[in-house]
């Protein structure tokens, strides 16, 4: 009896699931998709003076990385546009966090530490306790954490002291708790409607890094609903209308707007733009970096310098713009990358 | 007192069972390898279920999948019957129809994969693409409107919930690496409408996707199978996914069939021919009026023309041949006008048809899946898809239509009748008559009856002129009806 359901129900559902994987495109009936689906993605300029990168004739071996989650991906694609150039090269990425960076480079387990902070004076200081020379800073390019609010909330502007209050349970600029929207100047139904913060997992980089540069290292509020993924933390800032959340401006969505901020009180405020945040004026843009063991006066493997000079290069910037990225002006490029290697 | 055969009847039948159980037993733990593999799968045969950080076993993702498959369903299908019962527009009922029925049917279609795994790739990659389409890039308001937070809310939870599971098997670093890929797809493939139907095999090859991949043989959390182990795991999982989606076939198979129904009334042939079909009936309506009309008109014309323009016969004749080829006209359009019936009939009929079809495939297929003496059961509160509904509307306009056809036949009829023949006779003989008697007498009173027959002459062109203009009008009328 129930052999012969198996086959019927084989018979039938083969047809449909056959048929049913037969296109992606619109069927007839449904609305017609907006001229553009994807959402508003930042406008990015290439500085047009990026040094190309210049192929030499063989180059071959393997380069490890270990380090940041956030560069990961980025560094994902840096090695798929090297490989096009070197079939012979290898480029092993682990990710696992900027603190996991640190501690294998210290151990000889890589070549590439990539971290989306910088280091800290203590994982300097081991770092020359045990080599008796600073590792080399190589900057390789450049995010902005957006703080989002529903597309329906009114909000335009906070001050780094409001995220403080809206965030942390420890206050350490010196706020006091924020708990619902009226709190932050909005009126009409928003007065009295309670603030959900979203942000992500406490093993996540951009975990450490707001903690670090809106909370003054201290405590996160209790009831912040963590989500696995930055994508998830945006999306759930476009789901609910009382939400906030933080993440990359690159996940920006048509639910959700990026606040403008401001480091002080007064004020001015500036949204997450490319030029803000290259000129330093958003406060909450930050340089992504790669480490490297690199003894004074010696030089990187070849491998590992061909790689680190394409990431530096137009070539590599435009990668890295193309994935979702700020790239590099000319002149950090030159001072901070190229010319640390 | 009976003694006991062992080698025949229920008890023999029994101990093959139980000795099959027993040979199968030993054949399994043979096949199976030593160590991690092994305990895992007698854990999981003991129904130990992993706790979250720990190695899990193939067959609890499958039991996951199952469970998140289930889950998911109920989602959907209580945002769409919210959205389908809250005052919705037809449109956005058929629509939200098609969202359940598309993007449940494709989560069945990947919980049939042979591999739980690469079916915890597929529900990921899906449902996240489907929270994407409707929260991120907002479709779900600019389909339903303010109608749009359960469907919001649904693919919120439907989300939050296959990450949770993924969770459960990746390490946080590849779930980082699994949001960037799914979320870089959709940057780079925008003009795809219906996600559903994507699949993690569809990624270019990349890194990315190898590091994913690679999960399957222990570098993330899923504790891996050993080629002997997985063949007779994959015939049990094959057995089990079979059931399992025979016992939810009759719905999926329904909503398809109310999805085809949908599609058909949708249609915008079927759509502009409903609307030509009540365009003939307004402009049936219209003639139908003025030639209620043409009666009085002919007999106020006739007794104009008959008192005032008594030697006027052969161009009364003319007039009257029109009026003749009139009725001809109106003739043509009662016929033209019962074929759109019949075909509106036709329509009616083969749509009744197609749906006890589908019904009737339904129940059969219901009662061939259906565990005897269980029903399948229903989403609480859903309305349900009610065909009578639209063959109501479609009864509706048939019934205006052969209402429009009757009182067009008896016009017809009327007009064609020799009840009407006998008074053109009449007027005919009148004319002829007073035409008779006007020659007799027209010579004694010409200077007289030349200025006023010139000025009847006018008027009765005049009078013509409007009646030609009335006729063509009504000419007309009849072919645009014949056309559409």
């Amino acid at each position: 009896m129930h052999s012969r359901s198996i086959f019927l129900a084989l018979l039938i559902c083969l047809p449909i699931a056959a048929s049913a994987r037969v296109s992606t495109q619109t069927p007839p009936g449904w609305p017609k998709p907006k001229e553009s689906l994807q959402p508003e993605t930042p406008k990015v300029k290439i500085d047009g003076r990026l040094a190309d990168y210049r192929r030499v004739d063989k180059l071959e071996g393997k380069i490890r990385s270990i380090g940041s989650s956030t560069l990961s991906n980025l560094l994902n694609r840096w090695a798929e546009a090297f490989k096009l150039l070197y079939a012979n090269v290898e480029v092993d990425i682990t990710g696992g966090g900027s603190s996991m960076a640190i501690a294998a480079l210290l151990e000889n387990r890589t070549e590439l530490a990539p971290m989306s902070r910088p280091m800290t004076a203590k994982e300097l200081a081991d770092f020359q306790a045990k080599f008796g020379y600073p590792p080399v800073r190589i900057t390789v390019g450049l995010d902005a954490i957006a703080v989002y609010v529903n597309k329906h909330n009114p909000l335009e502007a906070m001050t780094l002291r409001q995220l403080d209050s809206v965030f942390s349970v420890t206050h350490k600029r010196g706020g006091d708790t924020i708990k619902t929207w009226g709190q932050l100047g909005l009126g009409n139904e928003w007065a009295d409607l309670e603030i959900t913060p979203k942000g992500p997992a406490k093993t996540h980089g951009m975990y450490s890094l707001f903690r670090e540069m809106v909370m003054d290292n201290g405590e996160f509020r209790y009831d912040l609903k963590s989500e696995p993924v930055s994508t998830s933390i945006v999306q759930n800032v476009g789901a609910e209308k009382s939400a906030i959340g933080f993440a990359s401006y690159f996940f920006s969505s048509r639910r959700t707007r990026p606040v403008a901020l401001s480091a002080t009180d007064s004020g001015p405020y500036f949204p997450p733009s490319q030029q803000n945040c290259l000129e330093g004026k958003y406060p909450l843009s930050r340089f992504l970096y790669i480490y490297v063991n690199k003894k004074p006066g010696a030089t990187l493997s070849p491998v590992a310098g061909q790689f680190l000079g394409f990431i530096c290069s137009k070539q590599g910037q435009e990668t890295a713009a193309k994935e979702g990225n700020y790239p590099l002006n000319a002149e950090i490029s030159s001072r901070e990358c190229f010319g640390n290697l | 007192m009976r003694s006991i055969s062992f080698t025949s009847g229920p008890i023999a039948r029994l101990l093959c069972i139980v000795f099959a159980s027993i040979a199968m037993a030993i054949s399994t733990g043979c096949a199976s390898a030593p160590g991690k593999d092994k305990s895992a799968t007698r854990a999981s045969q003991k129904g130990k279920v992993s706790k979250e950080g720990e190695k899990i076993t193939i067959e609890e993702l499958d039991q996951l999948t199952y469970g998140f498959a289930d889950r998911y369903m109920a989602y959907i299908v209580s945002a769409c019957d919210e959205i389908e019962k809250s005052g919705a527009t037809p449109q956005q009922r058929r629509l939200a129809h098609q969202v359940k029925l598309t993007q449940v049917s494709s989560i069945y279609d990947i919980v049939t994969n042979a591999d739980p795994f690469s079916q915890l790739l597929d529900l990921t990659m899906v449902v996240t693409l489907q929270s994407q389409k409707w929260i991120d890039e907002d479709m779900a308001e600019e389909w339903f409107g303010d109608r749009a937070q359960p469907l919001i809310d649904a693919s919120q939870k439907a989300r939050a919930d296959i990450w949770k599971i993924a969770g459960r098997v990746m390490k946080p670093e590849q779930l980082e690496v699994m949001d960037y890929l799914i979320w870089n797809w959709r940057r780079k493939n925008p003009d795809v409408a219906v996600v559903s139907f994507v699949r993690f095999d569809d990624f270019a090859a990349s890194r990315g996707k190898s590091m994913i991949a690679d999960v399957k043989s222990g570098t993330g959390l899923l504790a891996p199978v050993t080629d002997a182990l997985k063949s007779v795991e994959e015939i049990r999982l094959f057995t089990e996914r079979a059931f399992y989606y025979s016992k939810r076939l009759p719905f999926l198979m329904n909503w398809q069939a109310e999805a085809a129904v949908n599609n058909i009334l949708g249609n915008s042939q079927i759509e502009g021919m409903t609307q030509s079909v009540a365009t003939v009936t307004k402009s049936v309506d219209r003639i139908t009026n003025m030639t209620e009309r043409i009666p009085d008109e002919i007999a106020k014309t006739q007794a104009r023309v008959v008192n005032d323009v008594q030697r006027l016969h052969p161009l009364l004749l003319a007039g009257l041949g029109q009026y003749r080829n009139a009725v001809s006209d109106t003739e043509d359009l009662v016929g033209s006008v019962s074929e759109a019936t019949t075909t509106a009939d036709g329509l009616l009929k083969t749509l009744q048809d197609t749906s006890v079809t589908l019904n009737a495939t339904m129940e059969s297929v219901d009662k061939i899946f259906m565990e005897p003496g269980r029903k399948e059961p229903k989403a609480k509160d859903a309305k349900p898809f009610d065909i009578d509904s639209y063959t109501a509307s479609a009864l509706a306009l048939t019934g205006a239509l052969k209402e429009a056809n009757q009182l067009l036949n008896s016009t017809g009829d009327m007009l064609g009748s020799p009840k009407l023949e006998q008074p053109i006779k009449q007027v005919n003989a009148i004319a002829a008559e007073r035409i008779d008697h006007a020659r007799v007498t027209g010579t004694r009173i010409i200077d007289v009856a030349f200025w006023r027959g010139a000025a009847l002459i006018v008027l009765f062109f005049v009078m013509l002129a409007l009646y030609k203009i009335f006729v063509s009008r009504f000419v007309s009328k009849a072919g645009g009806a014949q056309h559409a």
